[in-house]
């Protein structure tokens, strides 16, 4: 934890922009209630995300943070309340939910590439099928975030033949080939050897030094101090205490928050 | 574990049943392989020298070579087609909607849990039963090639039984072979903004379709062995001529070389195909599960 907190300072100006074009926020929660057949998942949830800001949520396991995010881009449906992607409802009826995820990318626990396809495919796919880029467009594209995320030398590696940390990057770079508005990290280093976590961190890093909104859940807590603009802790399926990293783990207000990060500090 | 270490459960402390080493049973089962070896090769060199007209095998291989023909059209025409209907009857049993997946579902109970041999009667019989004596209008033959090749109502209810009736065996190993692909796959896909439509057939139908390859390529080495059930509906297959051979000549092991040369002509390429098109779906695997080194078709069978 403590060579995290020494590096605030060079990244400390990560400020957040709450002055999107919209003027709404980006992601915003609204009295959300998601249910498991009779489990309560998500209690009521509001939350929102300004263009540009960088959300960390963090809490114990079970407490609803992938169901949090899962519901952003409708892989969860929710029974009442309402999710807006810069102010747009995402489950108002006549929505097009496949338009509507290309703005909201996401990157799991798992990776999830698509195994039978190269390093380079995986990420030109969606833009050639979904946006209808062209083949020669979407390769350029592709070889250009493969070489951001440091992989430019891997573009014809299969997902088999790459590391954790790499197959991450892979990831990170086929979501943001659909030119997200909005990115949503899951635990993303938690499947990684630890020498591996860093290089991913980075890749996110530079992704909140360039201004990209972010909803991220994580337990690297040296993270959320470092990058976060603010911090949210869901228990049992609420939001029990937000605000920015200094105050959260420095002063958390709330005795559920001074469990929590006595737990995990 | 001590230096004496034999892989046997209870390790240093089991001194009791210490004889069956690795070393050991390696040894008894090249032995008994090699013996095994020995005794069928001394047969077929027996029946060779001793039991095959050779100039009736002459006589008769153009007889053999037609049924090989007939039986490889109805093969390639019925394994394409099964393969491909197969691919559907998994997409609907794996379907969400309730009625799509009860047709499907219903289709692979009856077409599995009735005999082949029943197919082929309801359409051989049932089917033209259905006009007025004499009306079925299938009652020409096409001839394709001369005396060799010709399409008659015996050919299109081999291809039409044969088809429905391994789709639905395709179709289960499709199924699982979806099944088999991790739910994350389908997740990123639509998480991308890909369509139902475009993730299946992008990213898990690839997946499914190499999980299913083995069953799929057994089913299809079955179906090769399925048409010689066609000699109840007065196709001649290969079986058939082995019949009329053997009852006319009076003799059996002629007859049953070439039998055995016939079907293996059809299977051995098929089963290559299937592991040439299973090593090509390694995706950067390819030191992994690997299968074995030379003649490793061998040990290619409906046990994987
Ligand atoms: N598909 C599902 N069906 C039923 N219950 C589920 C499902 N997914 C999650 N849950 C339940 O919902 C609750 C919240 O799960 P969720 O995965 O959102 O927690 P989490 O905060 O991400 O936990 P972790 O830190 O372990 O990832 C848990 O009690 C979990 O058992
Ligand atoms: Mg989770």
């Amino acid at each position: 934890m403590s060579d995290a907190t020494d590096e605030i300072d060079e990244t400390g100006e990560t400020a957040a922009m709450d002055d999107p074009a919209t003027g709404e926020p980006m992601v915003e929660f609204d009295g959300v209630n998601k249910y498991f057949g009779s489990a309560h998942v998500l209690k009521d949830v509001d939350l929102a995300v300004d263009a540009e800001e960088v959300v960390v949520v963090v809490g114990p396991s079970g407490s609803g943070k992938s169901t949090l995010l899962r519901c952003a881009n409708r892989l969860e449906e929710i029974q009442s309340g309402q999710v807006r992607i810069a102010g747009e409802p995402i489950t108002a009826p006549g929505v097009d939910v496949n338009r509507l995820r290309q703005r909201v990318g996401m990157v799991f626990q798992h990776f999830n590439l698509f195994p039978h396809k190269t390093a380079l495919a995986n990420v030109t796919l969606a833009p050639v099928r979904v946006r209808g880029l062209r083949e020669d467009e979407a390769r350029r594209r592709g070889e250009e975030l493969l070489t951001e995320v440091g992989l430019g030398d891997q573009l014809d590696s299969y997902p088999a033949e790459l590391s954790g940390g790499q197959k991450q990057r892979v990831a990170i770079a086929r979501a943001l080939a659909m030119d997200p508005d909005v990115m949503l990290f899951d635990e993303v280093t938690s499947a990684l050897d630890p020498e591996l976590v860093g290089e991913v961190l980075e890749v996110m890093r530079g992704l909140a030094r360039e201004g990209m909104t972010m909803l991220v859940v994580t337990h690297e807590m040296g993270f959320a101090r470092e990058v976060g603009d603010r911090v949210v802790l869901m228990s049992e399926g609420r939001i029990v205490e937000t605000g920015p990293p200094r105050e959260f783990f420095d002063a958390p207000e709330t005795e559920r928050a001074q469990q929590f990060l006595s737990r995990v500090l | 574990m001590g230096e004496t270490y034999t892989d046997e459960p209870g390790g240093e402390g089991a001194t009791g049943e210490g004889w069956v080493t690795d070393e050991r049973v390696r040894w008894a089962g090249l032995a008994v392989s090699l013996l095994f070896t020995a005794l069928i090769l001394g047969f077929i060199a027996l029946i060779l020298y001793e039991y095959v007209n050779y100039d009736l095998l002459v006589s008769v291989v153009p007889r053999f070579a037609v049924a090989f023909v007939r039986v490889l059209a109805v093969v390639v025409i019925s394994s394409v087609l099964a393969v491909t209907l197969g691919v559907f009857v998994g997409l609907g049993r794996v379907s969400r909607t309730s009625l799509t997946h009860s047709i499907a579902t219903a289709y692979v109970q009856f077409f599995r849990g009735t005999p082949l041999l029943f197919q082929l009667f309801i359409i051989y019989l049932g089917v033209p039963s259905l006009w007025e004596a004499g009306q079925f209008p299938i009652n020409q033959n096409w001839t394709v090639v001369q005396d060799v090749l010709w399409i008659d109502w015996s050919f299109i209810t081999a291809v039409i039984a044969l088809t429905l009736n391994h789709a639905a065996y395709v179709g289960e190993a499709v199924k699982g072979g979806i099944n088999a692909v991790p739910e994350g796959q389908m997740e990123a896909a639509r998480s991308l903004g890909m369509s139902y439509v475009d993730s299946m057939q992008e990213i898990i139908l690839p997946q499914a379709w190499r999980n299913a390859l083995a069953a799929i390529g057994n089913d299809q080495v079955i179906l090769v062995k399925d048409t010689s059930l066609l000699t109840v509906i007065a196709f001649p297959e290969i079986l058939t001529v082995f019949r009329e051979i053997n009852s006319n000549q009076f003799d059996a092991w002629t007859p049953i070389v070439l039998v055995a040369v016939t079907y293996l002509a059809i299977t051995l390429p098929l089963m290559h195909l299937v592991q040439y098109l299973e090593n090509r779906a390694e995706w950067g695997r390819g030191d992994e599960d690997e299968e074995g080194g030379p003649g490793s078709w061998l040990s290619w069978g409906g046990d994987r």
